[in-house]
């Protein structure tokens, strides 16, 4: 002690009152109530959510913050695995992502996502029961997407090139009278998915070896036909809206349709026979968020019917996995957006689910793609 | 010994030359570190790690660090992206022939007889790179389409009955829309090669009884040859790794190496595989540079 007492100095005390005043300021910053990792109960932010775009609606945010006090930062994201790189990379915690359903998987093998208590999002039980039992947004019997979007493919077709009745057979894709004029976007899945519904397998997600080599095949025989593969939705549009295609497979077909219609369009969708394939998106909690109680409240408020019904007669105008979205939306509204077809397409659809056998259904493609 | 002793003034001197010498060798670092910390920050670096990504795999969509040469042996094995990368060197090719081409006359009538014009030609040749790539490959597409202005024009001039649909969506569109994005490329160093050759020597040329034509061909154009070759490799090299207008404009209906990348990375979410094919481009693209730049060098010194 002597020995302390004889070497500090005025200049020590000084050093050693700065530090502490330094730590003291720091503290102040430092929220102690908080739990480190995953608060459980504390509503804290902002949240950051990567999405697909329709999600930075202000009225969407404004709602969540009215709601709970807590900011919502949306970077919007221009496909799946632009989000799985995104998240997988952690430069920015995400708290919130926003994959297709068919991609639940691939997030969570990958580590990247927690599964979901359904009673903490009791909006699921007003939402279509054929999205709410989907087992492609579980992973081992958990639960780790609510869906909030979907939409079905088919055919949207040029009705002044096309008849409705020509475009309930599939196989009129394949017909020489559509040379270079039907326009699709590079969605490897739903195209193999489609082509082996189409060939009658039951279950197309599980077609692999010879079946999916007949698949590919079929698909190469429709590359004549092919007018562009594009790497978005709006390309797919435009085309059918300036006429250099006559038809669109696929690509979110209702909402093709929709978008053709308001640009006065004579356009339409139509189921074929075959039967359509339907697409649905899902938000999910990124492993280690440290908003893990607001992240919650989020999706609950998001997958509620009028969150949802706000997103449906947003920008994109998609459809929502909402049933009770007609309480918030006009009869007009309701209609314009299909919602009242969603039975109709049920009875004639499937809800498409991801392939068993992913790498061999990424070969394909390829193949395809260089043909 | 006597007639090498060393005075006091020479020995200044030979100090004040090493100082002089070092004080140029330090401006020469001190301007050279920019450069060097940009291209190590964004190009060694990013390309290291990408060389180390593709002695990887991926498995169950996580990264398996064990080394491999799996992903070289599949590039090299696989047919699909042999045609990939072979598509590419065609298109690139083409594109540069053709760059070449048009880029002689325009850069010889910049350089030698645009005159007071010369400043506003050499600006109306940059101005596309004012607007983005993307947009200008979108712009493009509304010319081109069935109902654009091209096809539009030609049938209110009575030229075609039914538009061209082969204009977009299209090999034609895909070289249409490289010449136009890559001929600036061309036409700037051509105009420099053609700019450094004097007016007296193919006035001397002449003098000689060689006719315009013969001046040209024998006087200006061999020492226009680097700005030639600095093009045609610009062109060649943008060309072969082009992703953009191949998409936008081609309509994505063949797979060129790009493409095939892209879809390593998205597609597959095979990033190691993306990686190797990455590496692969780039060592073609720095083979071509070097022996481009040994071809580059005698002429220069020439």
């Amino acid at each position: 002690m002597s020995t302390f007492r004889n070497s500090s100095s005025r200049r020590d005390v000084l050093r050693f009152a700065a530090s502490a005043a330094m730590f003291s300021a720091i503290a102040r910053q430092v929220d102690f109530t908080r739990p480190a990792f995953a608060s459980e109960d504390k509503l804290t932010g902002p949240l950051n959510v990567l999405a697909w775009t329709g999600y930075d609606d202000p009225r969407l945010i404004e709602g969540f913050k009215e709601l709970t006090g807590i900011d919502v930062n949306v970077k919007e994201a221009q496909s799946n695995s632009d989000q799985l790189s995104l998240v997988r990379a952690g430069t920015t915690q995400f708290d919130i992502v926003n994959p297709d359903a068919v991609w639940t998987t691939k997030f969570a093998q990958s580590g990247l996502t927690l599964p979901l208590d359904p009673a903490d999002i009791p909006s699921l039980s007003q939402m279509f029961p054929q999205f709410r039992n989907n087992t492609d947004i579980q992973y081992e019997g958990k639960m780790y997407g609510a869906p909030t979007r979907f939409g079905i493919n088919g055919i949207v077709h040029d009705l002044d090139k096309l008849s409705a009745a020509d475009a309930e057979e599939a196989h009129v894709l394949w017909d020489p009278k559509l040379r270079e004029r039907v326009s699709i976007v590079d969605w490897a899945e739903l195209y193999i998915y489609m082509t082996a519904q189409w060939a009658g397998n039951p279950a197309p997600e599980k077609v692999t070896g010879a079946d999916l080599d007949a698949a590919i095949n079929r698909l190469i025989e429709f590359k004549p036909n092919l007018r562009a593969l594009h790497d978005d939705l709006g390309s797919v549009k435009s085309d059918l809206i300036n006429g250099d295609s006559w038809a669109v497979w696929g690509a979110s077909s209702d909402n093709v349709a929709r978008s053709a219609k308001m640009a006065g369009k004579n356009a339409k969708l139509t189921l074929p026979k075959q039967g359509g394939a339907m697409w649905m998106e899902t938000l999910q909690i990124v492993r280690g968020t440290p908003n893990l109680a607001t992240a919650k409240a989020y999706i609950n408020y998001m997958t509620g019917a009028k969150a949802l019904a706000i997103m449906a007669w947003g920008k994109e105008q998609f459809c929502v996995t909402n049933a009770e979205v007609s309480k918030y939306l006009t009869a007009e509204q309701y209609k314009f957006l299909d919602l009242d077809k969603v039975d109709e397409w049920f009875a004639h659809s499937v809800v498409a689910k991801a392939p068993d056998d992913e790498k061999a259904w990424a070969d394909a493609w390829l193949n395809f793609k260089a043909a | 010994m006597a007639g090498t002793t060393i005075t006091p003034a020479a020995s200044y001197g030979s100090t004040a030359q090493a100082a002089s010498v070092k004080r140029e060798r330090g401006h020469i670092i001190a301007g050279l570190a920019p450069v060097l910390l940009w291209q190590t920050l964004f190009f060694v670096i990013p390309m290291l790690i990408l060389l180390v990504y593709s002695f990887w795999t991926m498995r169950d969509y996580r990264l398996d660090y064990t080394f491999t040469l799996d992903n070289y042996v599949a590039i090299f094995t696989n047919p699909i992206y042999f045609k990939a990368f072979l598509l590419s060197l065609q298109v690139a090719l083409f594109v540069t022939v053709i760059c070449a081409v048009l880029a002689v006359p325009v850069a010889y009538f910049i350089a030698k007889k645009a005159g007071r014009w010369r400043v506003m030609l050499l600006v109306m040749v940059i101005i596309p790179f004012w607007v983005s790539l993307v947009m200008r490959a979108f712009a493009w597409r509304l010319l081109l389409g069935e109902r654009g202005f091209i096809n539009r024009g030609l049938e209110l001039t009575g030229v075609i009955e039914q538009p061209f649909s082969f204009l977009l969506y299209s090999p034609t569109a895909i070289v249409i829309g490289l010449v136009y994005a890559y001929l600036p490329l061309y036409v700037l160093p051509l105009y420099a090669s053609f700019d450094k050759v004097h007016d007296n020597w193919i006035a001397a040329a002449q003098d000689l009884n060689a006719t315009p034509m013969r001046a040209f061909w024998e006087v200006t154009f061999p020492l226009a040859l680097p700005g030639l070759m600095v093009g045609a490799v610009f062109c060649f090299i943008f060309g072969l790794g082009e992703y953009i207008v191949p998409a936008l404009l081609g309509g994505g209906k063949s797979l060129m190496i790009s493409q095939a990348i892209r879809l390593e990375f998205e597609l597959r979410q095979n990033w190691p595989g993306g990686a190797a094919l990455s590496i692969v481009l780039m060592a073609i693209v720095m083979a071509i540079l070097a022996v481009s730049l040994r071809w580059l060098r005698p002429e220069t010194a020439r």
